[in-house]
């Protein structure tokens, strides 16, 4: 299930494309929606064994407590975006336990994470989004850059960004030909640790993982 | 196929009811002081936060929805005397500038107190969890709660306006504004009252939707686009008229949603020319309905 609209319809693509079961009905709604009454009375009648859902945002606030509302009791998995920090207390406990994936989670073990989280936390007073983890990547790709190219030299940059030379906090990655990472995806599930619903890293998903399209580039 | 074609037409009554508890204060502000309060949307994310930071800090799920409805209602009386009541005798441009700004200053202002991450506000212990009805429907009981609420917010109004020397004075106030000031009737302090109750239904509505949907700034804006739908449909002016659309729209939405993606499947074997129909439906009914009667159905102002 996810919105009408090209993210949506794209993360229904990518999911069929590596799932290896029968999909058994596909359901679009309206971008924005908030009411998912009718759509969860399809899932109950659908027989499905699971529901792969792609709401950002509000919409998969929303879905989520309707859900745990409804007593459907088909088990959920989603994209990290819907499951991540900034929208976890608001979902509350219907996301305890939901399966969902990701190419970082607070609890990611390497250097460079476990001292982002730790000063995130310091100075912000809360775990940081998946969106901070990826913020903190760019400035840090971009310092690196500047180290050994100078600004004005749009060429040398450009290469210096390409080589990503810095300590991610997703772990090690590298940029393929069409400047999209090749790296890890994350399983992890929604957890309550020490009172705050958090992410949890289960297993690997996906290894060294490059996007689909990346053949076709031409860049 | 039958049992879920039911659930779905008690989905749709229960949406219905759901958008004329979000439509019912605007439909006393639209309809009868002739406002264009686009601001309403604020009034109604105010309600829903207001519940959720009650509930949040008290853990009384009742006392959230009477501090909702306070607090929108008194946010209705600043508002209008700060700035609606310089707008009754102005151009609809100018209330829809006036009250945009509204909405820039309600949404940044919830931002600065409560920041920019949705709030925590969830369905009462008591409430939650579906119940089983006749034909072994699972359905569930907050939903039915707001059915009723509905339904009882939607009698009170009625009562108000046919019953009650108030609801004497806002249908005359409707009718002609300056016969009624002629009369002896303080019609300032009549619009105040009515803005004023508008807002705080539109705090109940944010409260008790709120619980269902997140908490969050920007949450008001498309409430107010359906309730409009909803008040044309309706007919501006008649609360009747605004049940009726909103339990109209409510019914098309939900079946169209579930019925066109299983019937462009079939006849076209593309079940997403269906998703893509059921999103504009809504306004393809508002447009039918003004073809025929452009007074919407219930109307009598125009």
């Amino acid at each position: 299930m996810a919105p009408n609209y090209p993210a949506g319809t794209d993360a229904l693509s990518g999911y069929q494309r590596i799932f290896e079961g029968t999909p058994v009905q596909k359901v679009l709604t309206r971008l924005g929606q908030t009411d998912y009454a009718s759509e969860i009375a399809r899932i109950r009648a659908s027989g499905a064994d699971s529901l792969f859902f792609f709401l950002p945002g509000g919409m998969g606030i929303a879905f989520l407590k309707q859900y745990a509302d409804s007593g459907v009791d088909i088990p959920l998995i989603g994209p990290g975006f819907s499951f991540d920090q900034t929208i976890l207390p608001a979902v509350g406990t219907a996301a305890r336990g939901v399966p969902n994936t990701a190419q970082w989670s607070p609890d990611l073990d390497n250097d460079a994470n476990r001292a982002f989280v730790k000063s995130f936390q310091k100075r912000y007073g809360r775990l940081p989004s998946m969106y901070a983890s990826q913020g903190f990547d760019t400035a840090r790709l971009m310092v690196s850059a500047l180290e050994v190219a100078p600004v004005g030299d749009a060429d040398a940059f450009r290469e210096a960004l390409r080589a990503a030379n810095f300590d991610s906090v997703r772990g090690d990655f590298r940029f393929n030909s069409n400047q999209h990472p090749i790296q890890d995806f994350y399983v992890r599930r929604v957890a309550e640790v020490d009172g705050i619903l958090t992410n949890r890293i289960v297993s690997v998903a996906l290894m060294e993982h490059a996007d689909a399209f990346a053949k076709e580039c031409r860049m | 196929m039958v049992l879920l074609l039911v659930e779905q037409v008690l989905n749709g009554l229960q949406l219905g009811v759901m958008l004329f508890l979000m439509a019912a204060g605007l439909a006393l502000i639209f309809g009868v002081m002739g406002l264009i309060n686009l601001a309403h949307g604020s009034l109604f994310m105010t309600g829903a936060f207001v519940a959720a930071f009650v509930a949040g800090c008290s853990g009384s799920y009742l006392l959230a929805l009477v501090a909702s409805v306070v607090v929108a209602a008194s946010a209705g009386v600043l508002v209008e005397l700060l700035v609606i009541r310089r707008l009754y005798s102005r151009g609809h441009l100018d209330q829809v500038l006036a009250t945009f700004a509204l909405i820039l200053i309600f949404s940044e202002g919830t931002r600065m107190i409560f920041g920019s991450f949705p709030l925590y506000l969830t369905i009462p212990e008591a409430l939650a969890g579906p119940v089983s009805l006749p034909f072994g429907l699972q359905y569930p009981l907050f939903r039915l709660v707001i059915i009723a609420a509905g339904l009882l917010v939607a009698g009170g109004l009625y009562g108000l306006i046919t019953r009650t020397r108030l609801g004497l004075q806002i249908q005359a106030g409707a009718a002609d504004r300056e016969m009624i000031a002629v009369l002896g009737v303080n019609v300032s302090v009549l619009y105040t009252v009515i803005f004023a109750v508008g807002a705080g239904l539109a705090g109940l509505a944010g409260a008790l939707v709120g619980t269902l949907q997140s908490v969050e700034v920007g949450m008001g804006e498309p409430v107010l686009i359906t309730a409009f739908v909803v008040i044309v449909i309706g007919g501006i002016g008649s609360i009747q008229g605004t049940l009726v659309g909103a339990i109209l729209v409510g019914l098309v939405q939900t079946l169209g949603a579930f019925l066109l993606p299983i019937w462009s499947n079939a006849l076209l074997g593309a079940p997403d020319v269906g998703a893509v129909m059921s999103s504009m439906i809504i306004y393809i009914l508002m447009a039918v309905v003004l073809l025929l009667r452009p007074k919407g159905l219930m109307g009598s102002v125009v």
